[in-house]
């Protein structure tokens, strides 16, 4: 056993404690989060202040009233968040635009001419034209036209239009003697939060993240088993490749030193899905949402990590130790890689029905168990505990039988140098050892 | 000093070994004696390493059973040391790191384990590369490095399959000294190559392998008395001719070797030393000894033996390109 631990930490040690490793496991998400967190806090839309003189021609004057109200500097706060959402959801996402403008009040249509000249000489920011029969709600017609200068800011304008729009709502709740801001604080959509009941109490609900964290449980198995497998392979590759094999063999046996390499690339696993899963859960802490996560789901992850880990192990270490280089690898991988991507296929309408006959049929077919379970056991609506048994014992038997198998070939493929063999001779190893 | 025993360390009985349809081992069943500087002798394709791979128990025999040291060598692994055929290193690790790696796996630890590494770093003369990566050492400096990786634990058994292949001239014979130096130390060499002369200069028992057949498992002595030729070998001084032909106890003598010797066929029971003496008081001559069985000719006779005269020459011819090869590489 002592032995096997020796294997187990050289092959943890010249995998997770390399440059490569470190950075592109642990350092890269930490900068990509870090960025998001940072970005958040640093990155802020840039403010201006519009100033110049907006000239309103208004025949009632009414209009002109609620602007002086609304054009305040002292009033205005800048945009809402839900206009700021509305612009962004438009891409039209800019600075936050202050306003300090003076207003001229006209009411002489004839003057338009004039007051458009005095805009092209650059005298005037904009003309505002009010329509007639903008203040009839039942009127759709009404509008108010805004003239700029063709080089005005975009920002500028959106926010000259919106005071504009507030105005008009103002002047037409105090033609009908109406509160303004009772007014707008009547129409403002209040905040509906979801509280899911559990057992021992309630939680928030994250319905959206909620749909999302099967999937992504399943991701995460799914991307730390096959990296750890893919290193197994190289590993024993590289081993045989370098005629390294018989050296270790004269020191262990082939058993102790499949075990060995199994076991030190499962800590490589668990090391990326602690890593990747304290990113997720910091992340979700960060933004208050830790309450999505029941610690059942994690010990769920881990286990199936686990079965996982050791069905690819298997798949891996086989192929590894039956040829002599990555490109003899291919033609053995190919059937592997085909059957690790049914997951890919299968995360849509598992997810979407997690007690469908898809969901149930695969739970039980072992190559496919850890990782269709996962997302079923995590979902918000998880299979009966009979079921998850009866798939924990074909899942497990499953990935044993596979490392039996495995062991067989192993100890006949890490002496075996030349031609990679095919399937059929594959199967035949299986009787030789 | 050499401390052979009769007990054997090594025991195979009716050991065969197939690999699909070829029959790489065919019912072998010999002993090395504990101490015993032994030559595992043969053409390539003898099933040496075959042979060899099952001892280690990295491959186990179809028929028949092997013990090492008293039991399973798997149980014995660590005082058993082994330098295969096709040597291995990790490339990309550094000296010191794999040194401690193999040693580990060999049971050691600690201090001891760095102060030998040191030791025989110094005595395979690599100072100064326990911290290079192994890719940067020269082909030799790395089959040193790999002896040493066998020697670490210092086993008690100790089995090297051609390890003269690839060293320069100066780095054999330093490993020679040192085999010489284990084996006086009272450990078991098993010592296999295809290069015959090798083993003469250095085993004190041959095991000659052909086919996968064992042809032969006796000591030097037995095979000096055994395939004695019968034979002296005279250089005359000066041309002056000898009158062998009336000489009691010689069968015919045939004259004009490369060197000028005369090959003198002995009866079997003649006395090599009362012949000698005769023919030096018969006249003065450069030098005259008794011609000595090379392990080449004593393979082939075997061969030809078992096998008849065709499979003989094939020995020969097998051998003599081997030795060539060897030359040239040399």
């Amino acid at each position: 056993m002592w032995k096997t631990m020796i294997v187990a930490w050289r092959e943890f040690k010249h995998t997770a404690l390399t440059k490569a490793f470190i950075f592109g496991t642990i350092f890269f998400p930490l900068i990509i989060w870090g960025g998001i967190v940072v970005g958040s806090i640093i990155v802020r839309p840039s403010e201006t202040t519009v100033q110049g003189t907006l000239a309103i021609l208004d025949p009632t004057g009414e209009v002109f009233l609620a602007a002086e109200q609304e054009f305040d500097p002292e009033r205005f706060k800048g945009p809402t968040l839900g206009e700021m959402m509305e612009d962004a959801a438009r891409g039209t996402m800019g600075a936050i635009v202050h306003l300090d403008m003076k207003l001229e009040a006209h009411t002489d249509r004839q003057e338009l001419e004039t007051l458009q000249n005095r805009v092209r000489e650059q005298e005037l920011l904009a003309v505002a034209v009010v329509g007639d029969g903008v203040l009839d709600t039942a009127n759709r017609d009404g509008r108010v036209v805004l003239y700029v200068d063709p080089a005005a800011n975009p920002d500028h304008i959106s926010a000259i239009q919106r005071t504009l729009g507030r105005s008009v709502v103002r002047a037409r709740a105090t033609q009908r003697e109406l509160d303004v801001a009772e007014l707008r604080a009547m129409l403002r959509d209040p905040q509906i939060v979801t509280r899911r009941l559990t057992d021992v109490g309630e939680a928030a609900a994250g319905v959206e993240l909620q749909k999302m964290l099967p999937i992504a449980f399943m991701v995460l198995l799914w991307i730390c088993a096959f990296a750890s497998g893919n290193y197994l392979l190289t590993t024993t590759i590289e081993e045989k490749s370098n005629r390294v094999m018989e050296v270790l063999l004269s020191a262990i046996s082939p058993m102790q030193l499949m075990a060995g390499k199994i076991i030190g690339q499962c800590v490589v696993g668990i090391f990326t899905i602690a890593v990747y899963g304290a990113l997720g859960i910091g992340a979700l802490f960060y933004f208050s949402m830790h309450d999505v996560i029941e610690i059942s789901q994690l010990v769920y992850v881990v286990v199936y990590f686990f079965m996982a880990y050791l069905m690819i192990a298997a798949m891996m270490a086989s192929i590894g130790s039956a040829v002599s280089d990555l490109q003899e690898a291919h033609a053995l991988l190919t059937p592997a890689m085909l059957l690790l991507m049914v997951p890919w296929i299968l995360f849509m309408p598992v997810s979407q029905n997690p007690n469908g006959t898809i969901a149930t049929v695969t739970s039980f077919i072992p190559p496919l168990t850890p990782f269709v379970m996962v997302m079923r056991v995590t979902s918000s609506e998880p299979p009966a505990t009979l079921q998850i048994i009866a798939t924990m014992v074909v899942g497990w038997g499953g990935a044993i039988v596979m490392m039996w198998l495995c062991a067989r070939i192993f100890r006949v493929g890490v002496l075996m140098t030349g031609k990679p063999p095919s399937p059929l001779e594959l199967i035949r190893w299986l009787r030789y050892s | 000093m050499t401390t052979q025993t009769d007990v054997p360390t090594v025991q195979l009985e009716s050991v065969s070994k197939s690999f699909g349809a070829t029959r790489a081992v065919d019912d072998v069943s010999l002993e090395i004696p504990a101490g015993s500087l032994c030559g595992f002798l043969g053409p390539n394709g003898a099933g040496k390493s075959t042979t060899i791979r099952m001892i280690m128990s990295i491959i186990y025999p179809d028929a028949g059973s092997v013990r090492a040291l008293g039991g399973s060598a798997l149980a014995a692994k660590d005082r058993i040391g082994y330098l295969p055929e096709e040597r291995g290193i990790y490339r990309k690790m550094r000296v010191g790191e794999y040194l401690l790696y193999i040693g580990r796996l060999k049971g050691l630890g600690g201090t001891d384990l760095k102060r030998r590494i040191g030791y025989w770093l110094d005595r395979i003369k690599l100072p100064n590369v326990i911290h290079k990566r192994c890719h940067e050492l020269s082909k030799g400096m790395q089959q040193k490095v790999q002896f040493l990786a066998a020697v670490l634990n210092d086993p008690d058994v100790l089995i090297l399959d051609e390890p003269f292949s690839g060293l320069d001239p100066v780095n054999a014979t330093l490993l020679n000294e040192i085999i010489r130096e284990l084996s006086d130390q009272g450990r078991t060499i098993i010592f296999s190559t295809h290069v015959l002369h090798q083993a003469e200069q250095l085993c004190d028992r041959i095991v000659l392998i052909n086919h996968g057949k064992l042809l032969l498992d006796v000591s030097m002595e037995e095979i000096i008395a055994r395939f004695d030729p019968r034979t002296l070998l005279v250089r005359p001084l000066n041309d002056q001719p000898l009158e062998l032909d009336k000489m009691p106890g010689v069968v015919d003598f045939t004259a004009g070797g490369e060197t000028g010797s005369v090959e003198v066929h002995l009866e079997p029971s003649a006395d090599p030393q009362a012949i000698m003496r005769e023919i030096l008081n018969q006249s003065p001559v450069r030098s005259v000894e008794l011609r000595r069985i090379t392990l080449e000719e004593v393979f082939v006779r075997l061969v030809m033996e078992s096998e008849g005269e065709a499979a003989a020459e094939r020995a020969r011819e097998e051998l003599s390109h081997v030795e060539n090869d060897d030359r040239r590489l040399a």
